[in-house]
């Protein structure tokens, strides 16, 4: 503990010694590492983001599906015991809101119009807890109600080609197990998602509608969204053990698995330009320090000469770089924290470059990124800065270390 | 009351559907709706909708369907049993014959001769064209009756064509793509002359003439029916009615998929 | 700069040879960082703008005004080979190429006992010449999978869903330009994974002549794709096809009217790569003007020597400045070494960007139709070397200028005093 005490008062005297190489190491380390923290609070605030979009769109943190749906993608495929699966993810742990729903190809049709379409039959009321599509959109008219039989709601794009309004009766004709059903739908909403193509995509009707309409019985996909989309995995395994039948529990990765490895590359990629970053700096540090020790090594072979071991040598150099770790740890915080404070307040607005809402793959993104900004900056931002210090800091503690006291002696 | 049903198009395929034998009209005695210059609407609605009906027929018809580049006329043979199975087969022209189409119930199956194949027809593609005419294969298999769809009352004499103009407007809950059909029967009601359909927003979307009034198979009918869709210019079809035998014995597999690919 | 400076500047480098070469390592890093990731950059970019350019509307669109709201086979340019002789003629245009877009009902054709289930397709009828060509929807198909008279190109997912395969037959059921019903078998002369969705899975794609057949076409066409000598100049090209008599009524856009939706993607993306691009500059370039500054100051006694031995001081600011920029120098020419080599390493096997974070190798970004592949294969232009010579010369020639002039205008006694 004494040694300790010396060691960390001699480093820091070395270093007060040096004020203009300690700063300008600091500034550099800190520059560096402040740089990767606001890439990676830009990298997570955007894929939280992304995340966040791509689940409320529809597709949710988790799915249950029927076992041949990832494969098929076959939409007549339905759930084993719908109901009592729902009522049992809403009591699991971690789950925020789910719905159950169900697709089906279809015709509308209006006088002398018609237009294909996805219709997708749901519970209206969890429908908007889980499906931004529903909740963000702006609608004419209402939306629809939990009983609601011969009502439908449609996309603003799909009411303009088929040349109808709210309260028009649309003719639907849509499959049955073996042959083909058509009924009336009265428009009662018209949704404007802000995105002209998902506006052509949008027809929704409550499941018990459909039921009645094509004589299927059941749900085909149930939707969940989850407090927090990082127990993905977690939550997942526990719906596993209760899933009954032909029930399968699926990520959103799986339902779009190009999104999913698009936001992962972003992520490697970012995690990749971040590392070389600190490696840039890191032998810029690499240079003081052996700077520093070079032209130290009258006063090193001194203290070798007093006695002092060359392991004591080497944990005063180590003592020094993080003492500058630190330094540079601080910069990092105040650059990197405000710049990430402000990309966390502010945000960059996505609108002033694409006017339409729609992302790749009819998701509806948010329109404003904000950066993410909390206590993790702070274990970032030394983890970095100490760690690119002192691994820079080996070669020439180790390179200290090795210095002849006589040979230092006389060459000076 | 499944034995009324009736499709309002399907006048253009005729007797599709099935009739108890005393509802037919036969030829002998021509009836007259009107008396005291009042149309029965009762009678002359029950008349018109059994007038092409039977429990079973084979008939022969030509379909001339005009576009606005060019017209192009086929020959075909239909089969009818109940209001639930019939086939069509074209027989000429030579580029088309053998076309054949099939209905069982709501399903539809065409098979095309160049490819060989049967393709079932998908609800998305049901209110395509059928044959390239102004029909629709929804309107082969949609059954309606205005009997049981349609509110309906006689508006009074019309001038144009000369005759009685009756408005259906349909029921509250009816499943069909009109709001209202206004049909133009003949003077003493027994002929139907013109039918306008209007969409559910009431604007007009197509209409009917009957015109060449005949006896074929025993019945007095028109043999000429020209549909004209709105908004399109150039475009009709008239389907002329050569020959019809009604309440014939028809072989019991005419209604298969295997018939349907064999029959030339 | 008297060539002794010159080589005073050489010397000093030598003189402590591990910290020359973690300086130039540090520039080396940098410039490397900077070429690859550029590269990548640009490689994305002009992957996806020529995807749009090429394949998908070409430079220039033109097709009937209602064409994209309803597109109907009805809807078609009327007079195909004199509006295409008419465009060609002039000055900025380099090929035309015709499209015809049918809606139809595909099925197997092969025998089978059961009816076919019928699955939507869509016809493409194509000058497939053009469309093998660089850019075009059928890149790179060999010549001996192009479709010919009876023969037809089906998109993978289409080909999946009927299983077909090569060699076997297709039926495809449609209606002409007038409305009639055509039916007609084909043989699958290949199966093809296009970059454009809507190819691949939907797309019956056969020569425009066997289109123009089936669909009763023979001097129609639903789309014009104009290309110029350059995508950037399609404004230009426009102005002068709006001024063809024939195609008055028609809708001619182009490419950034198309889609306007992809551009602006590419604009955010390219915003944000900027942004990050930068991140990585700065950082970098505070470990250079680190190494740069270090290695100065900690020569100050040495050029208190100098001065005291009469060298001016603005022959040590020069030495300094030299040294630096031999050093900046060896920095970029090693980090351009290697990031050269890497690149050509990455656009020969293609950087999987999918593949990086763990994802499916083979996943691909669809939007509006195109999917975008996640493999980039980056492209080196030689100004981003260029721009990494200047930006990083300039960075150490600063960082080095600093401590140079402080140290040139101490006293020598001063400067030779060790602190």
């Amino acid at each position: 503990m004494k040694f300790g005490t010396v060691l960390f008062k001699y480093a820091s005297r070395s270093l007060t010694r040096h004020t203009r190489r300690t700063a300008i190491s600091m500034t550099g380390v800190g520059v560096g590492c402040a740089m990767a923290l606001i890439a990676l609070s830009w990298m997570n605030g955007a894929f939280e983001m992304q995340v966040r979009a791509v689940a409320e769109s529809g597709s949710g943190h988790l799915m249950i599906v029927h076992r041949d749906w990832p494969a098929m993608r076959e939409n007549t495929l339905r759930l084993t015991d719908w109901e009592e699966t729902l009522a049992a993810i809403r009591t699991t742990p971690g789950v925020r809101a789910c719905t159950a729903r169900a697709r089906a190809n279809g015709l509308l049709a209006f006088g002398n119009r018609s237009s294909g379409v996805q219709v997708m039959a749901l519970l209206p009321e969890h429908e908007s807890e889980v499906n931004r599509v529903v909740s963000r959109s702006r609608i004419e008219g209402r939306y629809l109600n939990e009983e609601d039989p011969g009502a439908v709601v449609i996309g603003k794009g799909l009411a303009k080609r088929l040349n109808v309004e709210l309260d028009d009766d649309l003719y639907v004709t849509l499959p049955g197990t073996d042959d083909i059903h058509s009924a009336m739908l009265r428009i009662v909403g018209v949704l404007d998602t802000g995105s002209q193509d998902l506006d052509l995509t949008i027809c929704h009707m409550t499941l018990a509608n459909l039921e009645s309409i094509t004589g299927i019985p059941g749900a085909g996909e149930i939707t969940m969204l989850l407090k927090d989309h990082n127990d993905i995995n977690t939550v997942k395994e526990r719906l596993e053990t209760k899933m009954p039948g032909n029930n399968l529990v699926i990520t959103w990765k799986t339902v779009l698995p190009a999104l999913a490895s698009g936001m992962q590359g972003d992520k490697a990629l970012m995690r990749l330009l971040t590392a070389i970053v600190i490696t840039v700096v890191a032998l810029g540090i690499m240079s003081a320090q052996l700077t520093a020790v070079l032209e130290r090594r009258a006063e090193f072979a001194i203290l070798s000469a007093l006695g002092m071991k060359s392991g004591q040598i080497t944990r005063i150099i180590l003592v020094e770089s993080l003492i500058i770790g630190l330094g540079g740890a601080l910069i990092a915080l105040l650059v990197g924290g405000s710049a990430a404070w402000y990309l966390a307040s502010t945000g960059i607005n996505l609108l002033y470059f694409n006017a339409d809402a729609l992302g790749p793959s009819n998701i509806l993104l948010d329109p404003r990124i904000y950066g993410s900004f909390g206590p993790w900056l702070i274990g970032y931002a030394a983890a970095i800065s100490i760690t690119a210090t002192v691994a820079a800091s080996l070669y020439p503690a180790w390179k200290a270390a090795q210095i002849d006291p006589a040979d230092a002696l006389r060459t000076q | 009351m499944k034995a009324l049903k009736i499709t309002v198009c399907l006048f253009v395929f005729l007797s599709f559907l099935p009739i108890r034998a005393e509802d037919a009209a036969p030829v002998q005695d021509i009836p007259n709706f009107v008396k005291d210059g009042v149309l029965d609407l009762e009678g002359a609605i029950r008349y018109f909708e059994n007038l092409y009906r039977s429990g079973s027929s084979i008939g022969e018809m030509e379909m001339t369907v005009t576009r606005p580049r060019r017209t192009q006329t086929m020959r075909m043979k239909a089969w009818t049993e109940g209001e639930d199975k019939s086939l069509i087969i074209v027989q000429a022209p030579p580029r088309d014959a053998g076309t054949a189409t099939l209905k069982v119930d709501n399903n539809l199956w065409n098979y095309m001769p160049r490819i060989k194949r049967t393709v079932r027809i998908p609800p998305s593609m049901m209110l395509a064209s059928w044959m390239g005419s102004d029909f629709t294969n929804d309107d082969l298999v949609r059954e309606s009756s205005i009997i049981d769809d349609y509110e309906y009352k006689v508006v009074g004499p019309s001038e144009s064509p000369k005759g009685w103009l009756i408005r259906c407007v349909a029921k509250p809950g009816v499943v069909g793509l009109w709001n209202r059909l206004d049909l133009i029967v003949s003077e003493d009601g027994t002929i139907p002359l013109q039918a306008m359909y209007y969409d559910r927003k009431d604007r007009l979307a197509r209409t009917l003439y009957w015109s060449d009034v005949k006896v074929i198979g025993g019945r007095r009918l028109p043999a000429v029916m020209k549909l004209v869709p709105e908004g399109e210019e150039g475009n009709e079809t008239v389907m002329h009615y050569l020959d019809i035998s009604f309440d014939v014995t028809l072989p019991s597999d005419i209604f298969s998929l295997s018939r349907l690919e064999q029959a030339q | 700069m008297s060539l002794v400076t010159l080589r005073m500047g050489w010397r000093n480098l030598g003189r402590n040879m591990k910290r020359t070469l973690l300086a130039i390592g540090a520039i080396a890093l940098g410039q490397l960082t900077l070429i690859v990731v550029n590269s990548l950059m640009e490689g994305f970019f002009q992957d996806i703008l020529e995807t749009v350019t090429g394949p998908m509307v070409g430079h220039i669109q033109i097709q009937h005004a209602d064409w994209h709201d309803e597109r109907a086979v009805d809807l078609y340019i009327d007079r195909l080979a004199e509006t295409r002789r008419t465009i060609e003629a002039l000055p900025g245009t380099v090929r035309v190429s015709p499209r015809i877009v049918g809606f139809a009902l595909t099925a197997s054709g092969e025998k089978s006992d059961s009816p076919a289930e019928a699955e939507p397709g869509v016809i493409a009828g194509l000058d497939i010449e053009a469309e093998t060509g660089r850019g075009g929807l059928l890149e790179g198909l060999d010549r001996s999978q192009w479709p010919e008279s009876g023969e037809v190109v089906v998109g993978t997912v289409l080909a999946t869903r009927l299983s077909v395969r090569e060699g076997q037959l297709i039926a495809v059921i449609s209606q002409d330009a007038d409305g009639f019903p055509v039916s007609e078998l084909y043989t699958i002369k290949a199966i093809v994974d296009s970059k454009v969705e809507l190819i691949k899975t939907l797309g019956v794609v056969m020569p425009i002549e066997e289109a123009g057949t089936l669909l009763v076409m023979p001097d129609q066409a639903h789309e014009l794709a104009v290309y110029g000598y350059d995508f950037q100049e399609a404004d230009t090209l426009k102005a002068s096809i709006m001024g063809i008599p024939a195609l008055k009524d028609a809708s001619i856009k182009t490419w950034r009217e198309a889609v306007p939706e992809i551009v602006m993607v590419i604009n955010v993306k390219k915003w944000f790569d900027l942004i990050f691009l930068s991140i990585v500059f700065i950082a970098a370039a505070a470990g250079i003007a680190n190494t740069a500054m270090m290695s100065t100051f900690e020569r100050k006694h040495e050029f208190g020597m100098l001065l005291a031995m009469g060298s001016r001081p603005r022959r040590i600011i020069n030495m300094v400045v030299i040294e630096s920029v031999i050093l900046g120098l060896i920095g970029i020419v090693v980090g351009s070494i290697i990031g050269i080599v890497i690149v050509m390493i990455l656009s020969r096997t293609g950087f999987n960007y999918a593949a990086l974070g763990g994802g499916d190798a083979d996943a691909a970004i669809s939007y509006k139709e195109i999917s975008f592949s996640l493999v980039i294969y980056p492209r080196l232009k030689l100004k981003q070397v260029f721009y990494g010579l200047i930006a990083v010369t300039l960075t150490s020639v600063l960082a080095s200028l600093w401590p140079a002039l402080i140290a040139a205008r101490l006293e020598p006694v001063e400067a030779m005093h060790r602190t």
